[in-house]
């Protein structure tokens, strides 16, 4: 803290070569924040302890074909589920193109198996008792200004009418908050109205979801699940939402690998680039350093007083950067359409990014420091 | 009077490539507690390098120096340092100020190295700065201060951790006449008020008429020794 004022005259010293350094920090922390909300966001798909007590069951066929709803009552019946319900996707737009959004089609008992769910009774009461009602996540009623008792049309061509339109009209009952928040980003509606208005795929749903006792139990109710429509033309494959969702995100690709892929590239640019910036610097003020130990610096101050600039500057650009990552998050959230919303840039990856940065740091600040240190003052006073 | 600066048999030789300078030759030279003395001699005399052996910012290649008793010939290069913080103070020609640093953190910082906190540090270089007429101008950059007054500034670097030995390499060269006078004074009010030691190397013999004792040096080698008019 003794040199405190010393890193800062140092840093502030060419401002507007201080200033790019900082941007082109700032843009490599952007970008980590950014990608690590990304990887966030994709690895933390259905892991939560609600999770782990989840079954989903879908077709083993045809995506597109799904699976008969009359199944329900009997999986309802099989030991050990607890709870049970079935959803079909729904997609569409909100006035323009540029406004997507997403949603599910619930069948009865879905809130017991998705308990993270918050809804007032008095929305929950005028949901049930009104047909072509949709309950809204907040985050999407807040991106577009829906408002409880408005009726927002919603064009979705891949779910055409039983009367040719593809526009939707729904009446807004009530919001809905949930954790985590990304799932405030969706509408919810009666898988019945779908049913009924929908012109194909009548009487099928996408996937049914069961929630049972104990994790442990998973395999066997699974089984027993599968069991109900084997040798059939629609055979199922249950198994935990954590998993599938881990599964699903691997099919995708190996997003660690590219997240890591992208962040070294990233990291080793940003090591050569503060790297010169300091080593310049250093350079430019061979001087200052003579002065320096003319008064008392031993090597190692002048060591610390170097490699405190360099962490200095990392740590500023870090946070800037981060900051930005914040805030870009927030607005992509709340922009974005229904799927996979990007996880906060949580106090873990500020500290990661952080300690990044101070290594970065480092790495960067030290031949520049120990050149520095090991500089003869003579020498360094003949360039004055 | 007890000598400060003892030296003996003093060489030193700078190595370029294969080619072996010998800048200075068996020097034998005391400096008492509380003198004062001005070193000439022509460019390339070894003034500036007798000088910086004194200061402790080199070392000398054969031959002893002591100050106060300590063979800082003998001292590594972070001792050396940390017997410079302690006892010497520097003084350029240049001044060396510290530009994006005020006049008031410029003075500060030898104490950085020392334990003193942040408000006594204040304090003395505070002190320091009004006992060189520059208390009004504590917040101003090197940049915003005339050549003398940037002198000063740093005589007042000098002596705020209250050195015993004060080291000039010519201190007016680059003032003029009587910004040049006022530095001089002031150092002659250091070295009589304040009893501290001053080695000062000069081209100009006015300002050596301020010292106690003049010191010529030709080609590495102390030719002669006169007693200022001062």
């Amino acid at each position: 803290m003794r040199f405190a004022h010393l890193l800062w005259a140092g840093l502030t010293r060419r401002k507007g070569r201080s200033v790019l350094t900082i941007v082109s920090i700032a843009a490599a922390f952007l970008l980590f924040g950014l990608l690590a909300s990304v990887y966030g966001a994709f690895t933390s798909v259905g892991r939560n302890a609600a999770a782990a007590h989840r079954l989903v069951t879908l077709t083993r066929g045809s995506y597109m074909v799904g699976l008969p709803v009359g199944l329900y009552g009997k999986i309802r019946a099989v030991p050990g589920v607890r709870a049970a319900s079935y959803v079909s996707g729904f997609f569409g737009t909100y006035q323009s193109l540029q406004q997507p959004v997403g949603g599910e089609a619930i069948g009865p008992g879905y809130f017991r198996v998705f308990p993270q769910y918050t809804i007032a009774p008095a929305a929950w009461r005028a949901y049930r008792r009104t047909q072509m009602a949709v309950l809204a996540g907040r985050m999407m009623a807040k991106r577009y200004h829906w408002t409880v008792g408005e009726q927002i049309p919603i064009r979705a061509p891949g779910f055409v009418r039983r009367n040719g339109s593809a526009v939707w009209t729904f009446l807004i009952a009530g919001l809905y908050t949930s954790k985590p928040r990304g799932m405030e980003n969706a509408i919810l509606m009666h898988w019945s109205d779908l049913d009924l208005g929908r012109a194909a795929h009548r009487g099928r749903v996408d996937a049914f979801l069961e929630r049972i006792a104990h994790t442990r139990q998973a395999t066997e109710i699974a089984r027993r699940i599968d069991a109900l429509s084997a040798n059939s033309s629609h055979e199922t494959k249950t198994q935990l939402s954590s998993a599938l969702a881990a599964r699903t995100v691997r099919q995708v690709a190996d997003l660690g690998l590219i997240v890591y892929g992208i962040m070294g590239a990233v990291f080793f640019t940003l090591v050569l680039l503060s790297g010169n910036a300091i080593a310049y610097a250093v350079r430019e003020r061979t001087p200052e350093w003579a002065i320096l130990k003319t008064v008392g610096f031993t090597g190692e101050a002048i060591l610390a007083v170097v490699l405190g600039e360099s962490v200095l500057m990392l740590v500023l650009g870090a946070l800037c950067g981060l900051a930005l990552a914040r805030g870009v998050v927030v607005g992509l959230n709340l922009r974005q359409g229904p799927h996979v919303p990007l996880a906060p840039v949580a106090q873990l990856i500020w500290v990661q990014g952080l300690a990044l940065a101070v290594l970065v740091g480092l790495v960067a600040g030290v031949l520049p420091a120990v050149r520095a240190a090991h500089q003869s003052v003579t020498e360094g006073l003949r360039n004055l | 009077m007890s000598a400060l600066v003892e030296i003996r048999s003093l060489s030193k030789v700078y190595q370029r490539g294969r080619q072996r300078i010998e800048v200075l030759h068996h020097i034998n030279l005391d400096v008492a507690q509380g003198e004062f003395v001005a070193l000439m001699g022509p460019s390339g005399s070894g003034k500036t390098t007798l000088l910086n052996l004194i200061g402790g910012l080199d070392s000398p290649t054969e031959g002893t120096l002591a100050v106060a008793g300590e063979r800082i010939d003998q001292l590594g290069q972070g001792a050396l340092a940390r017997w410079r913080a302690a006892h010497v103070g520097f003084v350029f020609q240049f001044y060396n100020l510290l530009p994006m640093l005020s006049a008031q953190r410029n003075v500060e910082l030898p104490l950085l190295l020392t334990k003193l906190k942040g408000a006594e540090r204040r304090r003395n270089a505070s002190v320091a700065l009004q006992l060189v007429g520059l208390a009004d101008r504590a917040t101003h950059k090197p940049g915003e201060l005339s050549g003398g007054q940037q002198q000063r500034v740093a005589i007042a670097r000098a002596i705020v951790s209250d050195p015993t030995l004060l080291v000039c390499d010519e201190p007016t060269g680059d003032l003029d006449r009587q910004s040049a006078e006022e530095v001089l004074d002031l150092l002659q009010q250091l070295n009589r008020a304040h009893g501290k030691t001053i080695v000062m190397v000069t081209h100009d013999p006015k300002a050596a008429e301020h010292a106690g004792r003049i010191l010529h040096l030709d080609k590495g080698t102390l030719v002669e020794s006169e007693q200022a008019a001062a």
